[in-house]
């Protein structure tokens, strides 16, 4: 290897060191807990099942796609404005995420009050994560350009519809809201509806959650 | 139903590489959190078909491929996103921001096409043989070594590195 790979291969393992991260507990769990697994003739019961299962939702597909009384559903009240946004998360950094400071868990909390959700929806959690980044683009209006986001998620029940675009979908339950604000002024510049599943920074705080 | 001991292989496994997978998804160019959530997801098929792969000759690379593959997938679902990761942090937003050296080495890496980019993160971060990478990618050592000449063209004239610590220690 001639220099310029020796310092290409010494920064991209200096880059990957500055990600902090630890295998899941779960997944760890999962491997040390004895596993039960099924006979094969209960797998075959499962996978009959499971191809039957594939198999009328690809027919219903088909049905509805082919029906002319079939419409698109689009995402709608998507934001506390009534305002189209994304249904998948918007992840505008590539740095490391850490931990916000108090000051920064303040201006957090306020974001999260002057965030007005929907009547139907209701928010029990929310958590914090500050990130390198720079929001030039946005979906409200704002910019978020300090160099510092914070990335505010509020947990809960939102009543925004959302689908992933294919009809006969059952659209995706949305369990959250991500606002991602500037660290200094505390703008929202981004909003992001987040479905089942999503995951959260190990380095997230949660700094307010609801009463008893 | 039969009762099966703990696979304390795999967790081991998990224990030994789950930073460098995840690391070196990220060098792929994917969010930290996304990286993870990956990793975890091709560890959990592997962990299905654990006792057919522990018992390969190299479960690490059929392990690494699975990432790979996972990430392949994930940008052919998210090539949206992908785009909005460079505009956020490419050109002008790097120079006024101060973007540090390690974002101007992902922006770089990113740029590369995705087999370019495995070939350089087998290479040079997991610090893999030629012979192992292309084992990994399924691909002949020929095409490793031409995807790596290829790849150091594009980041040797990449103005992203061209400020930046790289070619100071290159001299």
């Amino acid at each position: 290897m001639n220099d310029f790979e020796n310092s290409l291969g010494r920064m991209m393992v200096e880059a990957a060191d500055t990600v902090h991260t630890r295998p899941p507990s779960r997944l760890l769990d999962m491997a040390e807990q004895p596993l039960r697994r099924s006979r094969p003739v209960y797998r075959f019961v499962i996978a009959s099942i499971a191809a039957a299962a594939v198999a009328a939702v690809t027919i219903g597909i088909y049905v509805s796609a082919i029906s002319p009384q079939s419409e698109r559903v689009q995402v709608a009240d998507a934001t506390s404005a009534g305002e189209e946004a994304d249904v998948e998360p918007s992840l505008p950094t590539l740095s490391a995420y850490r931990e916000p400071s108090a000051d920064q868990l303040e201006l957090a909390d306020v974001v999260r009050k002057n965030w007005k959700v929907a009547e139907t929806s209701r928010v029990w959690r929310a958590t914090a994560v500050l990130a390198d980044a720079v929001v030039p683009r946005s979906n409200t209006g704002k910019q978020c350009l300090s160099g510092q986001v914070l990335e505010v998620t509020l947990f809960g029940e939102f009543s925004d519809a959302a689908v992933a675009g294919r009809i006969g979908e059952v659209p995706p339950k949305i369990t959250g809201t991500r606002l991602l604000a500037d660290a200094r002024s505390g703008e929202v510049c981004l909003v992001s509806l987040l479905a089942d599943g999503a995951s959260e920074s190990p380095y997230a705080v949660e700094f307010w959650s609801e009463g008893p | 139903m039969e009762q099966y001991e703990p696979d304390n292989n795999f967790s081991q496994f998990v224990r030994g590489h789950w930073a460098k997978l995840v690391r070196s998804t990220v060098l792929m160019g994917v969010d930290p959190h996304l990286a993870e959530d990956i990793v975890q997801t091709a560890l959990l098929n592997c962990f299905n078909r654990w006792d057919k792969i522990s018992s390969l000759e190299n479960p690490d690379g059929y392990v690494f491929r699975s990432v790979l593959n996972a990430v392949s997938d994930h940008f052919r679902k998210k090539s949206s996103h992908e785009s909005v990761l460079l505009e956020l942090l490419d050109g002008e937003a790097a120079d006024r921001y101060d973007v540090h050296e390690r974002d101007q080495l992902l922006i770089a890496l990113a740029k590369l096409p995705e087999p370019l980019r495995a070939v350089m993160v087998l290479r040079f971060y997991v610090d893999a043989s030629e012979v192992q990478t292309a084992h990994v990618l399924r691909v002949p050592v020929g095409t490793v070594k031409s995807r790596c000449s290829r790849a150091l063209q594009a980041l040797r004239s990449d103005p992203c590195l061209s400020d930046a610590q790289l070619k100071g220690k290159e001299s």
